[in-house]
């Protein structure tokens, strides 16, 4: 039997979303900044922290999908959810969180073009864009926070 | 004959990347914005603003290897017909450490407001405000090192 349990419950997923957050934050930190061309400077932190961060964005949502019975449980979320568009799609079946869908959809894109295909793949390294993609998975946790409360 | 003269002289080059970057700014402006979201609405003219942000950030290029290559337009042309000859010209400048930022600065732009806002739909406003923002660094930069031109 392995010694750490695998979150379950949206509000275990949702704890690990945020795990991922606080480390991507440390590894940004370290990385530095060139002021005057608002770079963070070692392109193998960022790298590393945006795919940290998109990490997050993916485990809050799959703590929505669990929370609203989109998918019934952890085995199901792992088997369904194999590339990212299955996200949007699974997003569009939530039901009962009103305009929160529609501003989780638009924060996900930005998550995922300047996490993950930006700092991720591409090196980019522009701080603010950085930033905003770090700020954008913070509000995804947030939300998901809100709808999730009450639930185990 | 054209009744309007294509820009030459590196200083009319870099005239035209400031004409552009208004028109940018004025378009991106049509966009609207989702505050709750943090988004540029209306992908289509987040797309047009991007693009026309991205095309004067060449002209910025263009300007500055004319300036300092000696080249005229029709030679830059020749050497500038994809991104990656652009970051090679860019490394070989005597320009001290203004090369390396105006590198860093091509990348953001390119990556956030090309690939981004342009083909891909990016309308995150702060990554999109921060594409512009690396555009005008260039133009001031480039700027600097051309004045007294003509």
């Amino acid at each position: 039997m392995p010694k750490v349990k695998a979150p379950e419950t949206p509000k275990e997923r949702l704890e690990l979303a945020k795990r991922y957050l606080e480390n991507a934050k440390e590894d940004l930190k370290k990385s530095g900044v060139i002021k005057e061309a608002g770079v963070y400077k070692d392109i193998k932190l960022v790298s590393r922290a945006s795919g940290t961060a998109y990490l997050a964005s993916l485990e809050a949502l799959k703590a929505l999908f669990l929370a609203k019975g989109i998918y019934k449980d952890i085995g199901e979320v792992k088997n369904r959810l194999k590339k990212h568009s299955v996200y949007y799609e699974s997003l569009k079946r939530v039901m009962g969180i009103g305009k929160d869908r529609d501003i989780l959809i638009y924060l996900f894109n930005s998550v995922y073009d300047i996490l993950h295909l930006g700092g991720y793949y591409r090196e980019l390294q522009n701080k603010k864009a950085i930033d905003a993609g770090f700020e954008s998975v913070e509000k995804i946790i947030r939300i998901v926070e809100k709808h999730i409360n009450g639930q185990p | 004959m054209p009744k309007v003269k294509v820009p030459e002289t590196p200083k009319e080059r870099l005239k035209l990347a400031k004409r552009y970057l208004k028109n940018a700014k004025e378009i991106l402006k049509k966009a609207g914005v989702d505050k709750e979201a943090g988004i540029y609405e209306d992908i289509k003219f987040v797309s047009e603003a991007s693009g026309t942000a991205y095309i004067l950030a060449l002209e910025v290029l263009k300007a500055l290897f004319m300036y300092k290559k000696g080249w005229d337009i029709d030679e830059v042309r020749r050497r500038t017909k994809e991104v990656g000859s652009y970051r090679r010209i860019l490394k070989t400048l005597p320009i001290g450490k203004d090369k390396d930022v105006l590198i860093k600065l091509f990348s953001s732009v390119y990556d956030i407001l090309h690939l981004g806002g342009y083909y891909r739909e990016l309308q995150n406003k702060k990554a999109i405000d921060a594409g512009f923002e690396s555009v005008e660094k260039m133009i001031h930069i480039v700027e600097k090192h051309i004045n007294g031109q003509p």
